[in-house]
């Protein structure tokens, strides 16, 4: 049946427990789990081998703890579903039974075996390829201990719109130092510019400005506005940020707020917090609640008469205020940075900009404040229309998602505005009117009593009829006719966008950017607020377009999960390392210039790792020379008995087999969601996670060669610590050896990939077996030829 | 708007029409259209036809094939594409009623009596005779008598500027317009539509 491979363990065999779960019928439909098991058990080293309809389950989980028992178990081996879901589950109860937790496997059947094929024959052969590689790998796993490292307690919270508010409120009040960086020169953000919120009408500013004021009240809060983030490193629990203050020319601590500079300053300027409805000075307090309730100098549009200077009664402008920069330390810090709204300028049909009764629905926000009247004559408007889906829902001039907010939103103005002016008309041209929330449903219905027309139809057109009327035309299309109505008032609802400058910080804080432009959660579902960052925590509309409560709830949200890393006073560290071989080093160096952390050292004694900087990407263990230097959980025994099992294991051969490295994080994060989108890809395809495509070397690809891999693929994550051209450069090496061998280079194939761009791999796997089938197996001879050089050092 | 309501059955849902349209140019994007009724509201042509472009995708996604074949509404269609521009899931109109035209011209079922539908045969059969267009003829062949009696002040005035003309233009190379034909016949036989 299956030969017994010599892993030539210098120690007493291990013994190992293997144990392959049902899911359901989630793998035992296209999976034959029995016979994997049956094969299994015949593997060196496995003392006993079980199955069990759902192992993560209480009665699961008891079957392994028996078990343990039963064979006096050293290592386990789970074949389930993917180690991203219960690796964490199974090394607990390990753990629990007194197993080092890494010496705890995950063998994925589910993901990456039984979601993604119907061919049960197919799927049960690749099932018993990955499980023969867990347990080559596992013959040689060494218990590890994380290390624990004391954490910094303060939070930096980066926005200071209300989801940023509310979560450094919610963590000062359990005693954590919150520094608020905000950009702009008060806090507040867009829920300070809006008049009323839905369902329940209460007015936003009330409800905001107590928040605003204990902000900057708060004891434990440092409240740092036109700041920004300049840099940020190190990693949870210790992290550095370099903040770049902007020159206020204002002194907020003497300045009273009481308005005597702006009433002598000569500059007017359109007034950016009223969207451009109003006008203001260079001189300005951005709105009468402002926190801090200090002036600030509008550096780009003052024309240094300093007029205000003589003004002030209280000292407090200072024209030599200078732009500076400020380092804090924080252990987490909370990303809040909201959002900005789609231009419609570009939707030219709209007529935005191009006529004066036609607004935003933001401008719109600021008239219901100030008293409504329609731009060209400032007189009260008597019929106005709303626009829906401004550049949502609209994949060819905007973004393809629903904003979410401007339904509601547009409801609630046209409800408030029918009680401001009487006998107003108002209509609302609508997609589809998304009213699901808490009283949202209610809400709609009343504004439907209340008279609101409501109008099932994108709108086509705004054309512009005379110097105040504009004529609308779209379909009505619950009757599938033209509908073409005048109005003195258009009011457009544009697009949620992210906030400018989204890219740039998720770029220096390593944090995932989603298809949309929003930042990504760690997972959709059950990490809804953690990034890709441990310590990086992300709330509010940065995440996507939300409305206030929400952005509140994810506040409380942040706040909590921030308060679990920092509340222990200690971050564990993962075990996961690079460690030096001290006695083979030669003290060359190349690992120190290849490490992207500059966690290595060149001591006299040779190469050290400063283990609490390394993030283990094992870039540097492919360069050593000497082979000097290896990686925890990754070592070469381990990867090569893993490489082993996977490209030698089925009697029945597969043909042609192939094997893809994934990059542990973003590029095996994606090999899953291709299997739990249910895309099928040829079983020939067998996945092995490794922590970079940079920690492998040629001779990993020649072993796989030389036992029986027909076909070679490499996927990177891309915002790895390998970037494009390292990574292009790494894998041309690579290339030139194993063509070196004889083997064709187009066996051989690497790419990057984003987790969001996951559906591109089903074709790339599609593809790359498709290939091989056409160039055929790696002829025997050349296999052989390479069997000799690649033998495991 | 149609006049004439009708419960519409299962018996008369063809799924394979939808895919079949769906590979035609102008089907790529189809089945993501969300019916919002931007094209119809662009659309300067149907109003007053049966169906409008939107009711007539939703047609096909129900896979009420006779129907989307039969009616008049796809002839209406003069290629301004405001609804293409101004589609948010970037659905081709225009290619689609062009798709829908030929395959209603295959199967012959076309609408009976229909004004769009006699311009576009005594379009293509003035071209493909003489290789040029006979502004004249092509009235004539469309309008009827009463019509054309009607409009004679206005044939004459445009007459007389010579935007009108008895005689067929020639082409400077009648030799080619035969193998210009044949090429065009050739890649249809060879299109799988």
């Amino acid at each position: 049946m299956r030969r017994h491979r010599d892993v030539g363990m210098s120690n007493a065999e291990p013994r190992i427990g293997v144990f392959l779960c049902h899911c359901g019928g989630n793998i035992g439909n296209t999976v034959d789990i029995e016979k994997v098991r049956d094969t299994a058990a015949q593997f060196r080293f496995v003392k006993c081998a079980e199955t069990n309809r759902y192992l993560c389950s209480s009665s699961g989980q008891d079957l392994i703890r028996s078990k343990i028992q039963e064979h006096g178990l050293e290592r386990v081996v789970v074949g389930s579903c993917s180690p991203r879901m219960h690796l964490k589950t199974f090394r607990d109860l390990c753990s629990s039974q007194g197993i080092n937790p890494y010496l705890v496997e995950m063998a994925n059947l589910r993901e990456q075996c039984s979601w993604t094929t119907l061919d049960k024959d197919n799927g049960t052969d690749k099932a018993i390829d990955i499980i023969a590689g867990a347990i080559g790998r596992t013959a040689y796993l060494e218990p590890l201990t994380p290390m624990e490292m004391k954490v910094n307690s303060n939070v930096a919270v980066i926005g200071g719109g209300v989801s940023g508010i509310c979560a450094s409120l919610e963590l000062a009040n359990q005693g954590y130092k919150v520094f608020m960086v905000e950009r702009r020169p008060s806090i507040g953000g867009h829920m300070a510019q809006l008049s009323k919120t839905y369902p329940t009408l209460d007015c936003s500013l009330c409800i905001l400005s107590p928040k605003l004021a204990e902000t900057k009240g708060h004891p434990m809060i440092e409240l740092m506005t036109n700041t920004e983030i300049a840099a940020i490193d190190g990693s949870a629990g210790a992290y550095s940020l370099t903040l770049s203050r902007r020159p206020r020319y204002v002194n907020e601590n003497k300045c009273t707020g009481c308005g005597e500079c702006a009433k002598v300053c000569p500059v007017e300027v359109a007034d950016d917090f009223e969207e451009e409805t109003a006008r203001r000075k260079a001189i300005y307090l951005p709105f009468p609640q402002a926190v801090p309730n200090a002036y600030v100098l509008d550096e780009k549009n003052c024309t240094k008469c300093w007029l205000c200077i003589k003004a002030c009664k209280h000292g407090a402008i200072n024209p030599r205020d200078q732009a500076s920069q400020k380092k804090i330390e924080a252990g987490a810090v909370i990303v809040a940075t909201g959002f900005r709204v789609f231009d419609p300028s570009v939707l030219t049909q709209y007529s935005f900009g191009a006529h004066p009764n036609v607004v935003t629905n933001l401008q719109l926000e600021r008239f219901i404040e100030h008293g409504i009247y329609r731009p060209s004559d400032r007189k009260t408007p008597r019929k106005i229309a709303w626009v829906l889906c401004v550049g949502s829902r609209d994949s060819q001039n905007g973004q393809p998602y629903c904003s979410k907010i401007c339904c509601m939103a547009a409801v609630k103005e046209a409800v408030l505005l029918r009680e401001l002016v009487p006998n107003l008309e108002t209509w609302i041209f609508y997609t589809d009117l998304r009213a699901a929330g808490k009283g949202y449903e209610e809400f709609y219905a009343r504004a439907k009593e209340d008279g609101v027309k409501f109008i099932r139809g994108r709108v086509a057109e705004v054309v512009p009829v005379s110097g105040d009327e504009l004529m609308v035309r779209a379909e009505d299309t619950l009757l599938g006719v033209q509908l073409e109505k005048d109005f003195d008032l258009v009011v457009l609802c544009p697009a949620i966008l992210p906030e400018a400058g989204t890219g740039e910080l998720a770029e220096r804080l390593g944090l995932h950017i989603g298809s949309d432009g929003f930042l990504l959660e760690r997972h959709y579902k059950l990490r809804p607020v953690d990034s890709q960052n441990d310590g990086v925590f992300l709330s509010g509309c940065c995440l996507g377009p939300k409305d206030v409560r929400e952005s509140v709830v994810e506040a409380l949200s942040t706040a909590s999960r921030t308060a679990s890393l920092l509340g222990k006073g200690v971050v564990t560290l993962s075990p996961e390392k690079a460690y030096v071989i001290s006695d083979r080093c030669d003290s060359c160096g190349k690992c120190v210039d290849v490490c992207p952390t500059r966690a290595i050292e060149l001591l006299p004694s040779g190469a050290t790792v400063k283990s609490i900087s390394c993030a283990g990407c094992g870039l540097c263990v492919p360069v050593c020379p000497k082979d000097a230097i290896d990686l925890k959980n990754s070592t070469e025994p381990q990867l090569m008995a893993e490489i082993g099992g996977v490209a030698g294991a089925t009697e029945r051969e597969t043909r042609p087999k192939i094997i893809a490295f994934a990059e542990g994080t973003s590029a095996y994060t994606a090999c899953d969601l291709v299997g739990l989108a249910r895309q099928q890809y040829p079983t020939n395809v067998r996945v092995i996670k490794v922590p970079s495509v940079g920690r492998l070397h040629a001779r990993h690809l020649l072993a796989a060669f030389s036992q029986g891999a027909d076909g070679v693929i490499m996927i990177e994550g891309e915002g790895t610590f390998l970037g494009e051209g390292r990574f292009r450069a790494h894998v041309n090496e690579i290339r030139k050896v194993i063509t070196s061998k004889g083997i064709e280079s187009l066996r051989v194939f690497a790419t990057r990939t984003t987790i969001p761009q996951f559906a591109k791999l089903a074709s790339v796997f599609q593809t790359f077996t498709e290939r091989m089938q056409k160039l055929g197996p790696l002829p025997s001879d050349a296999r052989s030829k390479i069997k000799q050089v690649a033998v495991a050092r | 708007m149609s006049g004439q309501k009708e419960v519409i059955g299962r018996a008369m849902m063809d799924s394979a029409f939808f895919d079949e349209v769906r590979k035609t140019p102008g089907g790529e994007k189809l089945a993501s259209c969300i019916q919002c009724g931007i094209c119809s509201g662009s659309c300067t042509t149907s109003v007053g036809a049966e169906f409008n472009p939107r009711q007539v995708i939703e047609l096909i996604l129900l896979g009420l094939g006779n129907k989307a074949l039969s009616t008049p509404s796809i002839w209406t269609c003069v290629f301004c594409r405001a609804c293409t521009v101004r589609c948010p899931q970037g659905i081709d109109i225009p290619e689609l009623m062009s798709s829908l035209r030929i395959m209603a011209v295959k199967r012959g079922a076309l609408p009976r009596e229909d004004r769009n539908l006699k311009f576009h045969e005594s379009f293509w059969k003035i071209l493909r005779a003489n290789g040029r267009l006979n502004t004249f003829s092509l009235y004539t062949r469309v309008a009827g008598m009463q019509e054309i009696a009607r409009t004679i002040p206005l044939g004459l005035r445009l007459l007389r500027k010579g935007r009108v003309a008895f005689r067929t233009p020639t082409m400077v190379h009648p030799e080619q317009l035969s193998s210009l034909t044949e090429i065009a016949k050739a890649s249809e036989e060879a299109s799988p539509r």
